[in-house]
């Protein structure tokens, strides 16, 4: 099967309930991170681009969330759209995660990839994060 | 509500009955025939199709006290009393377990009982503590080989915060003590550096993260082990769940960061310590090559160019902002000799 298949199942008797601990590490790494931008606290300054004047891959993160804020989704997302993209998702895994341990729903699995669609997903990981890293380098160009 | 049907209670046995095979010869309703999911002692064995659960229970994998839910089902219930609803036949009990889609499990060494933290109960607080260091630290191929790769979150995540919270102290305590002792070569270098007051009210602050960094490394210990483990299931090294990984990632990184009890180049060793100790416990834990291990955990930081120099530099920067803002007006450590 090419397509992954997704299913809702329950959670079995005392197995480890992934969307609460991740709801919990997000929820409260979202509010680290907002404490530590809204305090005003100095942000770390990427030494790759401070050595060789090219951005990182993960460069514009901290210009993007503060964007985000501010409600400037376009702007933000033109500062690292993979990684605005990411954060974007974990918002809403967070309120999946919210809704299915508050209201105790089944949790949404997938089965286990074929080989050739976990090879295509990994393929794809790498030309995201690369084709986002060459988008960065030309822009700052 | 009359008429809903939630998704997770579809029956595909009704479904399919709803659309029988049509003039041309296939079914119009084409939902593939979904797995059987089988879980045992808390922790799920996989996924598997209808064949192999039969061939599981004639070979003796599957006992009747597994668990077992497939699409349709609103809940878990004993493979024994689920197997003749699928028209299979229940022989006596075995122990092993064979995933059609993963690594079988039965060609994966079985679960050990260490670390010895994990049985402190018995041993006593202090030597089940000294002697997990040592072996981790000391004999990591062996301890991780016979770690339990299950067993819960909260004694690795207890060990981890234990220790790493108590090395964090020591070494604020030697920042104090040397910015104390001459602020111009180790007070940390930020703009504010001219009016730096003599390791004061930054020992403050220090002492201040000192006490809230229990929380912080409960946070770092699931993100570290969570990205880990994702490169590492990218990389096609997983085949054990999140909870091994996390195991692995607590016990290196608190035992390592004992290191750090060595002033000055304490952290740095305890860096590479604890990274050679992770790569070995991968290796050996979730069954799979060295390099696939090194690079799950380098490529994190290849991709944010540093992402612990970037975290340890953005800590450093934010305590010693903190002091400055705080400067003068909060209580004042006494200066050393």
């Amino acid at each position: 099967m090419l397509v992954p298949r997704f299913f809702w199942r329950p959670l079995f008797p005392g197995e480890h309930d992934p969307e609460l601990t991740w709801g919990l590490v997000i929820a409260l790494s979202g509010i680290l991170a907002l404490g530590w931008l809204l305090s005003g606290l100095p942000t770390p300054l990427c030494p790759l681009h401070a050595l060789t004047g090219l951005p990182c891959p993960t460069c514009g993160m901290t210009r993007g969330l503060s964007c985000l804020l501010h409600g400037n989704l376009k702007v933000a997302i033109l500062f690292n759209p993979l990684l605005m993209a990411i954060l974007i998702g974990m918002a809403f895994y967070l309120l999946y995660c919210v809704v299915v341990v508050s209201v105790r729903l089944p949790r949404l699995r997938y089965e286990p990839l074929s080989k050739i669609t976990a090879l295509a997903v990994r393929l794809g990981v790498v030309l995201l994060i690369l084709g986002n890293w060459i988008y960065l380098i030309v822009r700052e160009w | 509500m009359k008429g809903f049907r939630k998704p997770w209670t579809l029956d595909l046995r009704a479904e399919k009955r709803k659309f029988p095979l049509s003039a041309f010869g296939f079914s119009v309703f084409s939902l593939p025939m979904s797995n059987i999911h089988i879980a045992r002692n808390h922790q799920s064995l996989g996924s598997f199709s209808e064949a192999a659960v039969r061939e599981g229970i004639h070979s003796g994998r599957f006992s009747a006290g597994d668990l077992a839910w497939r699409e349709g089902m609103a809940e878990w219930k004993p493979l024994g009393e689920m197997a003749p609803q699928w028209g299979m036949e229940l022989p006596p009990p075995a122990l092993t377990a064979v995933s059609i889609n993963e690594t079988p499990l039965a060609a994966l060494p079985a679960e050990g009982s260490g670390p010895a933290w994990e049985e402190r109960e018995r041993r006593g607080f202090f030597t089940a503590l000294s002697q997990t260091i040592g072996d981790v630290l000391l004999r990591p191929t062996q301890t991780f080989a016979s770690m339990k790769q299950t067993g819960g979150l909260a004694n690795p995540l207890l060990y981890f915060v234990l220790l790493s919270s108590v090395m964090f102290a020591v070494s604020a305590f030697y920042q104090i003590v040397m910015t104390t002792m001459n602020p111009a070569l180790f007070a940390p270098k930020i703009p504010h550096a001219a009016s730096f007051p003599s390791g004061s009210s930054f020992s403050v602050a220090l002492i201040g993260s000192v006490l809230l960094s229990p929380a912080l490394y409960v946070l770092s210990a699931f993100i570290s082990s969570g990205i880990t483990h994702l490169c590492l299931k990218l990389l096609g090294g997983t085949n054990r769940p999140f909870e091994t990984t996390f195991r692995v990632i607590c016990y290196a990184q608190a035992s390592a960061a004992v290191l750090n009890i060595i002033p000055l180049c304490g952290s740095l060793i305890g860096v590479i310590w604890g990274a050679y100790a992770i790569i070995i416990g991968l290796k050996e834990a979730q069954c799979t090559e060295g390099w696939r291990a090194t690079l799950a955990i380098t490529l994190p930081g290849l991709l944010c160019c540093g992402l612990l120099l970037l975290l340890g530099t953005a800590a450093g920067l934010g305590i010693a902002e903190l002091s400055h803002q705080t400067g003068g007006g909060l209580p004042t450590l006494p200066k050393l000799p």
